[in-house]
């Protein structure tokens, strides 16, 4: 419902927006040439008059012009102020990723891996408008077309959210926003912010990416590190992930804290998830979820390297089992381009056994196990956009079907699938 | 001693074999930082910092493409273009921060901060400074 108001509220504002700036500029052109012809018409007439001689007629007109003209300087200004403003509060940014995958088995998974040339999988389109409504505080609405798991593309408002600055260094916002759980979690549909094709899947594969809520921000530096302290809560429904069918009634609290120096990121968070009233099967369970993530990044003019590891701790252990994932990645910069390679791992652990869900949470789900290995080349084509080749190996998957979620829990691995698999994209990525 | 000032671009310029154009930080005469150390200035121009030596600036950009723009951030922030990009679309689409405002060129740098005394704004090395105050030149 909100989703819609927000759809349609964006849809209006990006409507007027060049409406009001097209308006304005033909305003300026057309007040612009009446002044021009006015003064063209009183010196023509006094060039006429000075041949005749009339001299304080002369006199009068030159000073009727000069006043025109100077009318004409204010109005000018006035109006483009007027023009500056309108843009000057606005603001519309977006990016694009256009990929081609193909796997050597039918992974299914929110990408929709195939044994086929898929374009759908990684290909996304977002446009993101900031409008200024104060001061201080401003309105954004990220809208966001992709396929993922979807037939067909749909759009969605991944962010929409009033944002206030109470000081230089304390921002609070409400509304639709995105989890902080990784580096990247919050431009995970931004290609070009990072190096892969996309973010590596043994981490980055949530069921939940978005949430209901509100989040502050507190900035502060300690000496040459400035740091960021950001914390979070609210409640999720709807996920672009089928698994989430099962759940109904969430809500999560957090904080994420950012330390940056030169060209070195450190970051932490911890997450506490809360499912009331999950349907399974007609029974009503809960659970409580802790989640904790650190990552590290140097980027230098050189080098990129990236690591990252999280640990997934459930409470009663009835609905998910424990788990970590971890990866690094390292790139050098040899130009515009930059050869990549990754190493990423992740597995379960206390798996729960489902006496009562049997047949909705499959054993295969509830346990897994996938290393992968990548190889990738970035090259920028242009100032603002990248092509992408990347080859990822998935492997060791200990008889569980790797870390892929074909499709949501309940979706058993494909029965061909053996202990490794590959996939191969290529991605062109761009902001604009 | 002093031949370290004749030997020093002397080195550069065999060592690299590219063209290095200089690029000067400049801000209005009124501020009071002779001497802002490039860090400092790195800060306001990525948006991690709103104040110079306690001085609130609002930092210039000039246009993509525009020389000294590369030249600013290459010595300056330690970023190529491409990284400045990726860079600020983390913090544009997260909602985290804007870019600043950019100009023309050179003299609309100029223009700009000889006229206002808190913005700070970069020019190429041979662009003329008379009117306003240079903080930092980096060869």
């Amino acid at each position: 419902m909100d989703k819609k108001l927000s759809l349609g509220i964006s849809a209006a504002l990006l409507l007027s927006a060049p409406l009001a700036t097209a308006m304005s500029d033909a305003e300026i052109e057309k007040r612009f040439q009446m002044y021009e012809e006015r003064i063209k018409v009183l010196e023509t007439e006094l060039n006429s008059l000075k041949s005749s001689g009339k001299s304080p007629l002369v006199n009068k007109l030159q000073k009727q012009i000069s006043k025109n003209k100077k009318r004409a300087d204010k109005k000018l200004t006035k109006l483009s102020k007027k023009l500056s403003n309108v843009s000057e509060r606005m603001k519309i940014n977006g990016f694009m990723t256009a990929a081609v995958s193909m796997a050597d088995d039918d992974l299914g998974t929110s990408y929709n891996f195939t044994d086929k040339p898929n374009f759908k999988g990684d290909s996304k389109v977002g446009l993101q408008l900031d409008y200024k409504v104060g001061e201080s505080t401003k309105a954004t609405i990220q809208l966001l077309a992709r396929s993922r798991s979807a037939e067909s593309w749909q759009v969605d408002a991944e962010w929409a959210y009033l944002s206030h600055d109470f000081s230089d260094s304390t921002t609070a916002r409400m509304g639709r926003l995105r989890i902080p759980f990784y580096l990247y979690s919050e431009t995970i549909d931004v290609g070009y912010s990072y190096p892969w094709v996309r973010p590596p899947t043994e981490m980055y594969t949530t069921a939940i990416t978005s949430y209901d809520g509100a989040d502050v921000r507190y900035r502060f530096n300690t000496g040459d590190w400035n740091n960021d302290i950001q914390f979070f809560g609210g409640g999720f429904g709807e996920t672009d992930s089928t698994s989430t069918n099962l759940v109904d009634l969430t809500d999560l609290w957090g904080t994420v804290v950012t330390g940056n120096y030169g060209d070195f990121t450190l970051r932490g968070m911890a997450t506490h998830i809360s499912i009331r009233d999950a349907g399974v099967n007609a029974v009503s369970v809960d659970d409580d979820f802790s989640y904790y993530s650190v990552g590290a990044e140097w980027n230098s003019q050189d080098w990129l390297v990236i690591t990252e590891g999280a640990y997934f701790k459930a409470e009663n252990g009835i609905l998910f089992p424990d788990f970590a994932n971890h990866y690094i990645t390292a790139g050098k910069r040899i130009g515009n381009g930059m050869p990549f390679m990754t190493y990423a791992a992740s597995y379960s652990h206390h798996e729960p056994d489902f006496p009562v869900y049997y047949g909705i949470l499959n054993p295969t789900q509830s346990h897994f196990a996938g290393k992968s290995v990548s190889l990738g080349f970035r090259q920028e084509v242009t100032s603002s956009v990248a092509m992408t080749v990347q080859w990822d190996h998935f492997f060791e998957f200990a008889d569980s079907g790797g870390s892929f979620d074909f499709g949501g829990i309940g979706q058993s691995a494909p029965s061909e699938l053996g202990n490794k698999t590959n996939i191969y994209t290529l991605s062109f990525d761009t902001v604009f | 001693m002093k031949y370290s000032k004749l030997l020093i671009p002397l080195l550069a310029i065999t060592a690299s074999g590219i063209i290095q154009a200089e690029v000067k930080v400049v801000a209005h005469p009124s501020m009071s930082s002779a001497n802002a150390p490039a860090a400092a200035i790195s800060k306001i121009f990525l948006g991690k910092d709103k104040a110079l030596e306690g001085t609130r600036v609002i930092p210039l950009d000039q246009d993509e493409g525009e020389a000294p723009r590369d030249e600013f951030y290459t010595k300056i922030a330690n970023k190529n273009a491409s990284q400045l990009k990726a860079y600020w679309s983390r913090l544009i689409f997260t909602g985290k921060g804007q870019p600043p405002k950019a100009v023309l060129d050179d003299d609309e740098v100029i223009e700009l901060v000889a006229a206002n005394p808190n913005m700070i704004g970069y020019v190429s090395g041979d662009a003329d400074t008379s009117t306003v105050k240079v903080l930092l030149s980096v060869p």
